[in-house]
């Protein structure tokens, strides 16, 4: 029932603070402007989930495990689409140095921060058990939702240079997270299948191979004639199954999905119709997605909205300093505001898939049972912060302090 | 053939990567638990790739896609390789609901009260005619055949009173009225077809499975009076069911209304609506059932939820085209699940017996369809072609089967058996028949060119 008066309670919230930020009429679709990536069906799984009405008990979120498979698969082909070598060139490598790093920063001050204040939160946790916690919180906090951004530039259209940098950014900031995770995945094997008796190398090179194979096979059955609803057919079984394999064999599902999803873009004459037929079911995947993850989220734990709320704190100081240190990569002026990593925030799916799977990874191990309840709510409390205070910064950034766009709020 | 040579190369090298998979894990602590973490997703996508690309390959054959989607059940289940086990099979029963659900609103939404009008009258001969001389003719033939044929491998009723036969005639003959809609709408969809053929066996199966319903619950009753001794007719469980029903075209309504309003209000993110309402109705039948006693017919509620909005939003024939267009996974998944329940076993058991039951079904088929048609006014080529999209048979008949090999076990058995033969048989060849006559009247593709 607290669950149910706290969901209301964030409600009610997002809707008063849809007018400061946006000015907007007092409707329901006023909501809509402050969850820009979905994140509100995170509370729909609350209401729906155990701490709610229970119309999703543990046996129908087992039955509808494939969903959450096919849901961490295809994010991971989605965002490895993305990266088509032709395209990759466009741009200069210490821009993606930039990208890299600052994520890669916001990770080590966050995992840092959290390895020195969880044990104050969670007294009595230490060991491997503290380390993979804060590690974890960490990756999640790296990437960055590019939603805010296209959603405020459309708002303000602005299409200045500074805009560009902080989309590239968030297009591709989430590489090393992934990247990360899929090393976690094979380094941390033998603590989740103590028998299988391979160096964790060997299993991120598995991972790998797995994806490229499968990137392969998909780019052979798009060879096919095939109509459009076949098309669908196959990226819908290869992304299940290539997240089944992955979880069959303890590897990351994330990770080989993206590692398929670059195969496919450097590969096939149909890219595009892939990377089409991926966007056109992304919606309905991903909300159904966030439904599920929002069963598990423990959401009237104090504890998890203080940890969320000092995540976000550390997520905010790692962005600012991780833009602030690579200030000397751009020559456009606006860019080298300190304030820029106020710009990067917004967290959305990939961070929450993220969390998701790691916790996935960990199941097996019997320290994780007593904190992965709290670092996933922990994780997705913050991903849900964050997109409340990013169309904040957002709105505080622009357009004064960053370009003019030609409108006005609508 | 070049094309099907690749097909067939990618289908090897998905089974050496599941194998190579099976290996690995082998290594591993948990060994060949077909429930392990993973497995469930992994054979899932599997299936869904090779029972496709089998669907794909007999297609060079001219044979429905379907027909490749059930042999690849069969091949990939318990009876074949082995790779979707009872208990997988079991694990993806919610998504087998919901697939189930979505075949169901579209078979509805194919309804069109303007298509349907100048065919009510076909619809309505045949089904009466139908419900009538299969349920009868049947149960009396099964009646003499087992007189006839003694301890013979033609008798199902061995050893049997006279009570007790009549009870086994009268299951075996609401068995033969049966059919399955499902498969109905899947080869209508996968030809494309449109036309009087098309319209009159989908209006003829989605009614004839409300009546199948309602006379289950009749006949079961009937049954429970001759089997159970001291027992008599229960009225009472014949009220029930036809409360049931009811119940279930309301929700049904109230469904579709909710997706009209979606329609007209939101517009956007219409399929997690969809998969959210038909979760959410599977949900709420599981409550009726615990707290109220009563069982709602999902099928019923999707069929009356997609004829709702078929008919009655101007956006929903929109909904119902692009549930069609994207409806590819949903049939791959559910008749491969289906194809893994088939029990070809059985028919090693009761062949003769199945097929003289399959072969009688489908000769009063023939006649009650040819003879509603032509009362009705048809053209001769409807008339004659009409029955073969009756001849499949799935759910309501495996669940008839099982509940009675549950409840009677003494005239359950075989009779179970029997069903499951006869299904094995009626569903491979039922949609290869019914896609022949599709295209043989012309009316496949037609979709298409409108």
């Amino acid at each position: 029932m607290r669950s149910l008066v706290i969901v209301s309670l964030i409600f009610a919230a997002a809707y008063l603070l849809t007018l400061p930020v946006f000015s907007t009429r007092w409707s329901f679709l006023g909501l809509r402007h402050l969850f820009l990536s979905g994140t509100e069906f995170l509370l729909v799984g609350v209401l729906l989930g155990a701490r709610g009405l229970d119309l999703l008990p543990e046996p129908v979120l087992r039955a509808l495990d494939p969903v959450t498979h096919l849901a961490l698969g295809w994010a991971g082909l989605i965002f490895g689409l993305q990266f088509e070598h032709k395209m990759l060139r466009v741009y200069r490598l210490r821009r993606y140095l930039r990208s890299f790093g600052q994520a890669l920063v916001t990770s080590v001050v966050t995992s840092l921060g959290i390895l020195w204040l969880l044990p104050r939160f969670l007294p009595g946790l230490e060991g491997r058990a503290l380390v993979e916690a804060a590690v974890i919180l960490g990756i999640c906090a790296g990437p960055t939702s590019p939603s805010s951004i296209h959603y405020f530039s459309r708002i303000f259209s602005i299409r200045g240079r500074v805009n560009r940098l902080l989309k590239f950014i968030a297009a591709v900031d989430g590489i090393p997270s992934v990247l990360l995770l899929g090393l976690f995945a094979g380094l941390s094997h033998r603590f989740v299948d103590p028998a299988a008796d391979f160096s964790g190398w060997v299993w991120f090179a598995a991972a790998t191979v797995l994806g490229v194979v499968l990137g392969l096979i998909l780019v052979s059955l798009v060879a096919l004639d095939f109509r459009r609803d076949e098309l669908l057919l196959f990226v819908l079984g290869m992304v299940v199954l290539a997240a089944g394999l992955a979880r069959y064999l303890h590897l990351s599902a994330l990770y080989v999905s993206f590692v398929m999803g670059v195969t496919v873009a450097n590969s096939a004459w149909n890219r595009v119709e892939v990377h089409k037929i991926a966007t056109y079911a992304e919606k309905p995947i991903y909300l159904t997605f966030l439904v599920l993850a929002g069963t598990r989220l423990v959401i009237d734990d104090p504890r998890v909205v203080a940890l969320a709320a000092v995540v976000v704190a550390l997520r905010l100081a790692g962005k600012l300093l991780g833009n602030v240190g690579w200030r000397w990569e751009t020559d456009e002026p606006l860019a080298r505001s300190p304030f820029l990593g106020l710009a990067l925030l917004s967290q959305g799916p990939l961070a929450i898939v993220l969390a998701l799977e790691f916790d996935y990874h960990l199941s097996a191990e019997p320290a994780w049972a007593g904190v992965g309840s709290l670092v996933v709510s922990t994780a997705l409390v913050a991903v849900m912060m964050s997109e409340v205070l990013s169309p904040l910064c957002l709105r505080w950034l622009y357009p004064r302090r960053l370009e003019r766009g030609r409108g006005g709020a609508r | 053939m070049i094309l099907a040579v690749r097909q067939l190369a990618i289908l090897g090298t998905l089974l050496a990567i599941l194998w190579a998979a099976g290996l690995l894990r082998s290594v591993g602590t948990t060994g060949a638990d077909p429930l392990a973490p993973g497995a469930v997703p992994m054979v899932l996508g599997f299936a869904l790739l090779a029972a496709h690309l089998s669907g794909r390959l007999l297609g060079y054959l001219s044979l429905p896609t379907i027909t490749g989607y059930l042999l690849a059940g069969v091949a990939l289940g318990p009876q074949g390789l082995g790779f979707i086990s009872l208990e997988v099979r079991d694990s993806l029963d919610l998504i087998n609901q919901i697939a189930l659900g979505m075949i169901a609103l579209t078979a509805g939404g194919e309804l069109a009260i303007s298509r349907l009008r100048p065919r009510l009258r076909t619809i309505g001969w045949i089904t009466l005619l139908q419900t009538v001389a299969l349920f009868a003719l049947t149960s009396g033939g099964h009646v003499l055949l087992d007189r006839w044929a003694g301890a013979g491998p033609f008798s199902l009723g061995r050893g049997l009173g006279p009570d007790q036969t009549l009870a086994l005639a009268l299951v075996v003959g609401l068995v033969a009225v049966a059919n399955s809609p499902a498969s109905t709408v899947a080869v209508i969809a996968e030809t494309a077809a449109e036309g009087p053929l098309a319209t009159v066996s989908l209006g003829v199966t989605v009614v004839k499975d409300v009546v199948v319903i309602v006379l289950m619950s009749a006949t079961l009753a009937a049954v429970h009076g001759l089997v159970v001794p001291g027992s008599s007719f229960d009225t009472a469980s014949l009220v029930l069911v036809l409360e049931e029903v009811a119940l279930s075209i309301v929700l049904g309504a109230l469904l579709g209304a909710a997706m009209i309003t979606w329609l007209a209000r939101v517009g956007r993110e219409s399929a997690f609506f969809l998969l959210g309402s038909l979760f959410l109705t599977l949900e709420a039948g599981r409550l009726f059932d615990t707290f109220v006693h009563l069982h709602i017919h999902f099928l019923i509620v999707c069929m009356t939820a997609g004829f709702a909005v078929e008919n009655l939003s101007s956006r929903g024939e929109e909904l119902i085209r692009n549930l069609e267009r994207s409806s590819l996974p949903v049939y791959v998944v559910f008749f491969t699940l289906a194809g893994v329940g088939l029990d070809l076993g059985s028919l090693v058991v009761v062949g003769p017996l199945a097929l003289v039951f399959v072969v009688w079904r489908a000769l009063l088929l023939a006649v009650t369809s040819w003879s509603g048609a032509r009362l009705a006014g048809e053209p001769r080529q409807v008339a004659n072609l009409a029955w073969t999209g009756f001849l499949p048979q799935a759910g309501v008949s495996i669940g008839l089967a099982e509940l009675v090999a549950a409840r009677y076990p003494e005239i359950g058995g075989r009779f179970r058996t029997l069903v499951l033969a006869a299904i094995a048989i009626n569903q491979l060849v039922g949609p290869v028949l019914f896609k022949w006559a599709l295209r043989r009247a012309g009316e496949a593709g037609r979709q298409e060119d409108g």
